[in-house]
């Protein structure tokens, strides 16, 4: 049995210990985590994440796990790993100043990869901590109703908006423009291209826009069209010239019209990925300005 | 060890395993919490070096140039050049990289590294097709090494007695080719390509003026003018191609005739 005053001795000795060595620890935690804010401003964005990463969670103080969770979020935004970036971002802490920003980052980054429900779920889950917080809520979710084409739902969330809020009212007027467009589009029909282009070939491809190709296969087809009927008329029907250039004049022709169906519908998927483009950079400027 | 040495342990440790991108981050370290000018400048240049291993030759010209050199006496001087040279060399800045030595030849006379900062911008003279100064370098260099008759014998063997192959223009084989169709490709030295794409455009020709000469003028017009258009664009494009490639393979051939007589390994 150990004698009562080395036991009182204990008993002061080993908190004491613990405290200085959990100082100790807590020191080169806070070093550590400046070093990897360092390199994060640097631009060694790289290097952040895999410091980061090296840096053992157990027994973290909450400060301490939003502050790592934070840089990772932000190293792997910059580096372009979304999903990565995500993951980090949400874990911070409403307790975090960093919260707002970690967590509509991580709305952006799952809108920006078109995982558009998880990034509504970011967003009804955020708890907004100030009357902008919750204006971007709102922005950012009349940006993904856009990007759904559900423009009757982006209509009721402008109501929830600001007009003159500065963080994005330039940006809230461009959406609205994107809405205008996409409400006045009509679309390039495949079936109407690909007929234009069986009664005069590449006519299909100006109708969808690339005027360019559609004069080359004119010219390409016509001239084609041409030999074949001058080796018809000199030769006749059965001669190897008439068969060998009619075979390509028929190939080319044939081709033409499915080329200028799927000209149709690469200039819709063309005028669509634009305006997604759009929608999303108008998305992420505010972002940016305010909370960067 | 000195306490002043103990915060390299660990970033020296990574380097010398060959950890260089873990070495490259302990460096930073030592630059971000070290207050010694002396730590800050080896950390530089280590950090630099892990780069350097990384292929990341822009990053560390970068930390290079970081290093504040005060005087011709500094004991860095020498390392950073050779590293700056170097590192402008491997990314492909034949002109930076000698510059970066000529800055420095005069400071450095007597200098054990100054061999070899010459060997590299005579290298650089050559991927530039600068013979004439790159032999003059090997002339210099054979004043100033100890091995200096080896460095004659190179100027002569690889400068004087053969000389070395001309810069192949590009544009002048692209013009070539589109004058007479491959003599581009003769110019830069392939024979049988520039051969077969002569016969190519030949046929071509043939075949759309003996349909317009047997009255099938369509024909001949339309299949003789575009194949003809097609072999004849092509063969310029390739000619330019062959050319630039030609260039990369002589100036590679010649700085590997060098490296093999310093190796010793030369006939």
């Amino acid at each position: 049995m150990m004698a009562p005053s080395k036991t009182i001795k204990h008993l002061i000795f080993v908190p004491l210990l613990l405290l200085l060595t959990g100082t100790g620890h807590a020191q080169s935690l806070n070093r550590q985590i400046k070093f990897i804010n360092h390199l994060t401003n640097s631009g060694y964005y790289e290097e952040s994440l895999a410091e980061n990463l090296r840096t053992p969670r157990q027994g973290l103080s909450q400060p301490a796990s939003d502050s790592l969770n934070y840089l990772a979020g932000w190293a792997a935004y910059y580096l372009k790993e979304l999903a990565t970036s995500t993951s980090y971002l949400t874990k911070v802490s409403p307790s975090s100043e960093l919260y707002p920003k970690s967590h509509l980052f991580a709305a952006y980054n799952q809108i920006h990869l078109s995982h558009y429900q998880e990034g509504q779920s970011i967003l009804s889950d955020f708890k907004p901590q100030n009357t902008p917080d919750q204006h971007f809520v709102h922005y950012l979710s009349s940006g993904v109703q856009l990007l759904q084409r559900d423009l009757a739902g982006f209509d009721s969330t402008l109501l929830q908006l600001p007009k003159d809020y500065f963080g994005f009212s330039k940006e809230l007027a461009n959406l609205q423009s994107i809405q205008t467009d996409l409400l006045a589009r009509k679309d390039k029909s495949v079936w109407l291209s690909g007929l234009l282009s069986a009664i005069l070939p590449g006519s299909g491809k100006i109708y969808a826009g690339k005027t360019g190709q559609g004069i080359t296969t004119f010219l390409l087809t016509t001239g084609l069209a041409l030999v074949t009927f001058e080796n018809y008329h000199k030769n006749g029907i059965e001669s190897a010239s008439t068969l060998l250039f009619g075979s390509a004049f028929t190939v080319f022709y044939a081709g033409n019209i499915y080329g200028s169906m799927y000209s149709a519908k690469t200039a819709n998927d063309d005028f669509y990925h634009l305006q997604n483009q759009k929608i999303l950079f108008n998305l992420h400027i505010p972002l940016r300005n305010i909370f960067d | 060890m000195t306490k002043a040495e103990s915060p390299f342990i660990l970033a020296d440790s990574l380097f010398a395993s060959g950890q260089y991108f873990r070495s490259a981050i302990e460096y930073e370290r030592i630059l971000f919490e070290q207050e010694d000018a002396g730590m800050q400048r080896r950390a530089l240049l280590q950090k630099a070096l892990s780069l350097k291993h990384q292929q990341r030759y822009a990053d560390a010209i970068q930390e290079l140039n970081r290093i504040a050199i005060r005087h011709a006496q500094d004991t860095l001087l020498a390392e950073k050049s050779y590293q700056l040279a170097s590192c402008h060399y491997l990314s492909q800045n034949y002109q930076q990289s000698i510059d970066a030595i000529s800055m420095v030849e005069q400071a450095l006379k007597g200098h054990p590294v100054l061999p070899d900062l010459l060997t590299l911008k005579t290298l650089a003279y050559n991927q530039l097709f600068q013979h004439e100064e790159a032999k003059q370098t090997l002339l210099t260099l054979s004043q100033q090494a100890d091995n200096g008759p080896l460095y004659q014998q190179i100027a002569q063997d690889l400068y004087q007695n053969k000389k070395p192959k001309k810069y192949k223009n590009p544009e002048k084989a692209h013009n070539l080719s589109m004058i007479i169709p491959g003599t581009g490709h003769l110019y830069s030295g392939a024979i049988g390509e520039g051969a077969i794409s002569f016969l190519l455009n030949a046929s071509a020709l043939g075949f759309g003026a003996w349909h317009v000469y047997t009255g099938y003028y369509l024909t001949g017009y339309v299949i003789g003018v575009t194949t003809l258009e097609r072999f004849h664009t092509g063969g310029k494009k390739r000619a330019e191609n062959l050319a630039i490639w030609k260039n990369t393979e002589n100036a590679h051939q010649l700085n590997l005739r060098i490296i093999s007589y310093l190796n010793g390994e030369a006939q």
